[in-house]
């Protein structure tokens, strides 16, 4: 039997934690062993819950969604963040990324989406839609040495205008594997792993 | 002299003396001494101011100041003052032989040589030691500048300091004896023994050869007659010669055929009369009019060394001690004395049938003027009191009466009767006058007598005593002066009516008639006209330039001038009938102050007689010479600059004399003073000489005539002036105008430059000013609608958040719930699941419509590169996952500037319904999204490949109003092309407001 991927939903509103508490648990394969209104009440027993992805809302009281990745991340180095946000506002979707967040998902998408998203970030991808692309585009251009490659940079390019991975593909004459690496690496190179020197790395690189 | 203060000694009628004259002639009269007539001249000696009393020689330069040399220097005379050079002042000598004008400096030729005098100094130009050179003489300047002198016997010419002997004859042992130029300017001389030669062009020419016993004549001057150029004088020690038509002769004159005198000098005036200088006084030659001037007629007895006549016709003479004097013509001549005794008064004038002016004296008898001449006869009668001849009455054709202190005198047909006594009337008269009626009226002190033609008598009663004149007013009617003013006595009897209050209290000593006016003098109070008719009064006084309020006499000549005869001399007035003005006849007629003596006043052909306390004068009503038309002469004297100290011992800063004086002065403005003194000289009158002044730049119009020759200005200011001074005369001429130009040169901060630069600082710091203000309220303006931004910012950033924490999670509620109920919703309850289905589809158009809201609240979205972005983003996401290929076509290029308000919602607004549309409706396979822009317009295009629409087959009417909605509010031109099947192009044209351009770097 295949181990159910464990989520744990750190999001104030109520009705939205139970409602996503449901729609979640509700599917197979996926279990919800907590869900808390706020990172101090999750740290408390976060430990326990052992997730495999944290849905984290970014407008959390307190301790903020963005503040609180690190803490997450040091409490569960393996665990992959997904940050919930209403509007994704550039700035602080990206400063999450940086962080180490390993993606996010507007609240407003059907519950389909929000399933996927997390399947895909448990499998080791990261979720990484036309928007991010050009958030981390602008990043670069804040940026003048780049760390990124020129295959790299074509990528983000295309993902940027919206192309698909197949179609990226095509594009650059690569295989669709091949592009999955690429994102990786760019977020690696962003620091959006959950690694403390990429984090320092990116606020050396003066990109926070 | 009037009788109430006469010295008349009253003395009883005494019967003894009376006695009648039986005669037939006028033989009785005893004496007929005939009495010499006096001259008039003004007189300058010592005691005024000349230097020295001998006159050598008088000289007048071309500033009309008169320059008299003397045995003891030289004297500069104006009319008025002198000034005095010796050798103590820097002359080479004190005895002074003649005078020279060269080059702006007087030359002054004396036994020391010759010296210059200039700017009120005097140095020495050739210095001749003691004894070196005998006698230098007739210092001449020809016509071309050059100097001449003669010495010893030698002619000189002076070249700076070297003089050099020049032969006129050739001949080695010439001699020459006098040196002069003629008005032409060419130079004269006498050569002893030879003749007089003029010097033409280079060589000397004879003129007048000596021949025969002529050849030994001592001739010491040659004179050119001035009027007849071809006579020539010649004068020597003893006699007047005369060269005409190539003969020398001996002048033929009265005076001259019994003169033995030394003639010393010869001048000519401008009739051609000559004047010649004796060793006693001088003589007027002309013809059998020739007088002989010595001290016994008003003139001097000492030698005439020079006589000099200057081209105003003033005759100067210059005595050997007794300085000089200036003739004052033949107007005024007097009698003052009988035999050696002055005559001590005149006090009556009348004239009798045989046309004999008789002259009543005080103790003298009676003068009779005729035929020019004056004789002295006595009344016959023991007694010396018939010898005060106090009033003479008479009128053509009636007997002469004298009024004496013996009693009244009757002369008729040659017989001299005493009627006095028949009638018991006072001894002392005043005046006694005949009426028309031929009766003879007299006023005295005790009353107005009358004494009728057939020897009727009486006394007016109720006249107030001392009456002092009458004459007749009008038939039956007589006016009597006295002490109380006037009186009308009509038909014999005082006229109480007749009052003037204004002579209330003035004694009238004299009156007379003129026209319609009745004239009348007072003892103190002036003159007064009373015009019958109009029952006017109107007095006049010395305000009125009279020269004295004590009127004794009047008279009108055949002129129609009024003679007024006052205390102090002579008045001459027109008074106009009609208005009682009066204007006084302004001439030069000499003028000496006399006291004149009560209705002691006649006239005789073109002569005026008076009497006066010191004998009888006689004026001409004409002019001698014509010297009315002289005009003055104003001369600039000094011009003196100094500081504001005023202290003596404060610099002057520079000044000038006389010719010395520059036409023009500049000076640095500095609060200076500058002074400037001036002299009018007028010879005939310089006492009544006036100046008018006026500084041009400040005064408009001269000033008043004044009597201050010396005017001063201070502080000028910077600027450009011109200070004009003209003098005038007492006959109403003016002198030219000199001038002299003032320029006061600003200081450096005064002058136009400074100011000019001072403008443009005052107009920079005006406009600084300006602009620093423009600037302030720029900012504030700035600031405030920063601030109102910032504010908008604020607003909308609150809005937003509000927005955001309220509506996101709210909505985010509503699509987890409608998820969950999805999911509880079981496949069959279709309808159910259809509703929810469209609660999520709303929800997520709400959710899309409020990021929207939400967007444009953000203050980053007013920028067209962010609003094309979007666009641009929301077409990829759009079609993210479908086969439609977007291609953007410099979409969004372009740089960052800032729209208003409203232009990032409906630009956003449109173009995502039109993309909407394209996904529902075009079954497009590409999209193209392009921009471009021209100067200020902005045109977006949209075109797709899809299956376009004509807007009839539109289902969705109000999608594309509300597009159209959306582009008016924007001004923006909208333009559909499209045909079914052919694909659809949208074209937005938008207007866009040059706002701030900042570079986007893409």
């Amino acid at each position: 039997m295949k181990n159910n991927i464990r989520v744990v939903i750190i999001e104030d509103d109520k009705v939205i934690r139970n409602g996503y508490h449901f729609l979640v648990s509700d599917v197979d394969g996926y279990s919800v062993p907590n869900s808390y209104g706020s990172f101090e009440e999750a740290a408390k027993n976060i430990q326990n819950d052992a997730p495999d992805v944290i849905l984290l809302d970014i407008d959390l009281p307190g301790i903020s969604g963005v503040e609180a990745i690190p803490r997450l991340k040091k409490l569960l180095p393996k665990a992959n963040i997904l940050m919930l946000t209403v509007f994704d506002s550039e700035k602080s979707v990206f400063d999450a990324l940086c962080n180490g967040a390993s993606g996010y998902i507007t609240k407003n998408t059907g519950s389909a989406s929000i399933i996927s998203s997390i399947k895909e970030v448990y499998e080791g991808g990261g979720p990484m839609s036309a928007n991010i692309a050009r958030m981390v585009i602008s990043s670069f251009q804040k940026n003048p040495d780049s760390p990124l490659s020129k295959r790299e940079a074509q990528v983000l390019e295309l993902i940027a205008l919206g192309k698909s991975r197949s179609h990226i593909a095509r594009e650059l004459f690569i295989e669709p594997g091949t592009v999955k690496t690429h994102i990786k690496n760019i977020y690696l190179k962003l620091a959006v792993n959950s690694k403390e020197e990429a984090l320092q790395a990116a606020r050396s690189q003066k990109l926070i | 002299m009037n009788f109430i203060y006469s010295g008349f000694r009253r003395r009883a009628f005494n019967n003894t003396i009376l006695r009648v004259i039986a005669g037939t002639a006028l033989a009785v009269l005893t004496g007929g001494n005939a009495l010499s007539q006096n001259y008039y001249f003004k007189h300058y000696n010592i005691e005024n101011g000349l230097v020295q009393s001998q006159v050598r020689k008088i000289f007048e330069d071309s500033q009309k100041y008169l320059w008299l040399g003397t045995a003891g220097g030289v004297s500069r005379f104006d009319g008025t003052e002198f000034i005095n050079y010796t050798k103590v002042d820097g002359l080479t000598g004190d005895l002074v032989n003649s005078f020279g004008e060269y080059r702006g400096k007087l030359l002054v030729q004396d036994e020391g040589g010759i010296s210059a005098i200039g700017n009120g100094k005097a140095a020495s130009m050739l210095s001749l030691p003691q004894g070196s050179v005998p006698k230098p003489r007739n210092l001449t300047i020809d016509k071309d500048g050059n100097i001449w002198f003669v010495s010893g016997s030698k002619l000189y010419a002076l070249a700076g300091r070297k003089m050099t002997a020049i032969s006129v004859t050739g001949k080695p042992d010439e001699k020459i004896r006098y040196l002069t130029r003629r008005k032409d300017g060419v130079l004269a001389v006498i050569v002893y023994r030879t003749g007089v030669f003029c010097r033409i062009g280079n060589t000397w020419v004879c003129k007048i050869p000596f021949t025969g016993t002529d050849r030994n004549i001592m001739f010491t001057k040659v004179l050119f007659d001035q009027i007849n150029s071809s006579r020539t004088y010649l004068l020597s020690t003893s006699k007047l010669f005369q060269y005409e038509a190539g003969t020398l002769s001996i002048c033929k004159n009265p005076i001259l055929d019994t003169l033995k005198d030394i003639l010393f000098s010869l001048a000519q005036d401008k009739t051609g009369n000559l004047w010649l200088g004796t060793e006693k006084g001088a003589c007027y030659l002309r013809g059998n009019n020739s007088i002989r001037f010595t001290g016994e007629n008003g003139f001097s007895n000492n030698a005439v060394n020079d006589i000099f006549i200057d081209d105003q016709e003033n005759v100067w003479l210059g005595t050997n001690g007794d300085g000089f004097y200036k003739f004052q013509g033949l107007d005024l001549v007097s009698f003052n004395k009988i035999g050696s005794n002055p005559i001590k008064m005149v006090m009556s004038i009348g004239m009798d049938d045989s046309n004999r002016v008789w002259l009543g004296t005080e103790g003298q008898g009676v003068l009779i003027y005729h035929d020019g001449e004056l004789k002295n006869f006595l009344l016959p009668s023991n007694s010396s009191l018939a010898q005060y001849v106090g009033s003479i009455c008479h009128k053509k054709g009636q007997p002469l009466v004298l009024g004496t202190l013996a009693g009244l005198w009757m002369l008729d047909h040659g017989r001299f009767e005493n009627i006095g006594k028949k009638y018991a009337f006072p001894e002392l008269i005043n005046t006694a006058i005949y009426d028309r009626y031929n009766t003879i009226w007299f006023v005295s002190d005790k009353g107005c007598y009358y004494l009728t033609k057939d020897g009727h008598a009486g006394l007016i009663e109720n006249l107030n005593g001392d009456s002092q004149t009458i004459i007749e007013a009008g038939k039956d009617s007589m006016l009597v002066g006295n002490k109380q003013g006037l009186t009308l006595i009509n038909h014999k009897s005082v006229d109480p009516s007749f009052r003037f209050k204004q002579l209330d209290s003035e004694t009238v000593l004299s009156l007379t008639r003129y026209k319609s006016l009745i004239i009348g003098g007072t003892v103190s109070g002036g003159l007064f006209t009373i015009d019958l008719a109009r029952k006017k009064f109107r007095r006049y006084t010395n305000l009125d330039g009279l020269r004295s309020n004590a009127i004794y006499s009047l008279l009108t000549d055949k002129n129609g001038v009024l003679w007024v005869g006052t205390g102090k001399g002579v008045d001459k007035v027109k008074i106009d009938p009609t208005n009682q003005n009066i204007k006084l006849v302004q001439d030069l007629n000499a003028n000496p102050v006399t006291e004149f003596n009560q209705n002691s006043i006649f006239t005789l052909d073109d002569k005026v007689l008076l009497g006066s306390t010191n004998g009888l004068h006689i004026y001409s009503i004409n002019q001698y010479p014509n010297i009315g038309q002289q005009k003055p002469q104003v001369n600039l004297e000094s011009v003196r600059l100094y500081n504001q100290q005023n202290s003596p011992k404060s610099a002057t800063d520079s000044a000038f004399w006389g010719k010395g004086i520059p036409p023009e002065i500049r000076y640095k403005y500095d609060e200076k003073h500058i002074s400037i003194m001036f002299k009018g000289i007028f010879y005939p009158d310089p006492e009544s000489v006036r100046y008018q002044y006026r500084l041009i730049g400040v005064d408009k119009q001269f000033c008043p005539l004044t009597r201050l020759n010396a005017v001063e200005y201070t502080s000028l200011s910077p600027g450009s002036y011109v200070f004009q001074v003209r003098a005038a005369a007492s006959n109403g001429l003016f002198s030219g105008i000199r001038q002299i130009g003032i320029v006061v040169v600003p200081a450096f901060y005064q002058t136009t430059w400074f100011y000019a630069v001072l403008l443009v600082l005052f107009t920079i710091i005006l406009l600084s000013g300006q602009w620093l203000i423009n600037y302030r309220r720029e900012r504030q303006r700035l600031l405030f609608e920063a601030v109102k931004q910032n504010e908008q910012v604020r607003v909308r950033r609150q809005t937003a958040e509000d927005l955001h924490d309220d509506i996101g999670n709210k909505l985010t509620r509503i699509v987890v719930l409608t998820d969950m109920l999805d999911r509880k919703a079981t496949d069959q309850n279709k309808d159910v699941k259809s509703i929810i289905g469209q609660i999520r589809e709303s929800a997520a158009s709400l959710y899309s419509g409020a990021k929207d809201v939400l967007w444009a609240l953000d203050p980053q979205s007013d920028d067209l590169h962010q609003i094309l972005s979007r666009i641009k983003n929301f077409a990829i996401d759009l079609f993210s996952n479908t086969d439609v290929n977007v291609i953007f076509d410099d979409f969004d290029v372009f740089y960052s500037r800032s729209l208003p308000l409203e232009f990032s919602r409906n630009i956003t607004m449109i173009f995502k319904e039109l993309l909407n549309n394209i996904l529902k409706h075009a079954h497009a396979s590409q999209v193209i999204l392009s921009a471009a822009s021209d100067q200020n317009k902005l045109k977006l295009t949209l075109s797709d490949d899809g299956v376009g629409f004509t807007e009839s087959s539109q289902k969705n009417g109000r999608g594309l109003a509300n597009i159209k909605t959306r582009a008016g509010r924007i001004n923006g031109d909208l333009r559909f092309h499209t045909s079914p099947g052919k694909g659809t192009t949208v074209i937005l044209i938008l207007e866009l407001n040059a706002i701030t351009d900042q570079q986007h770097e893409k």
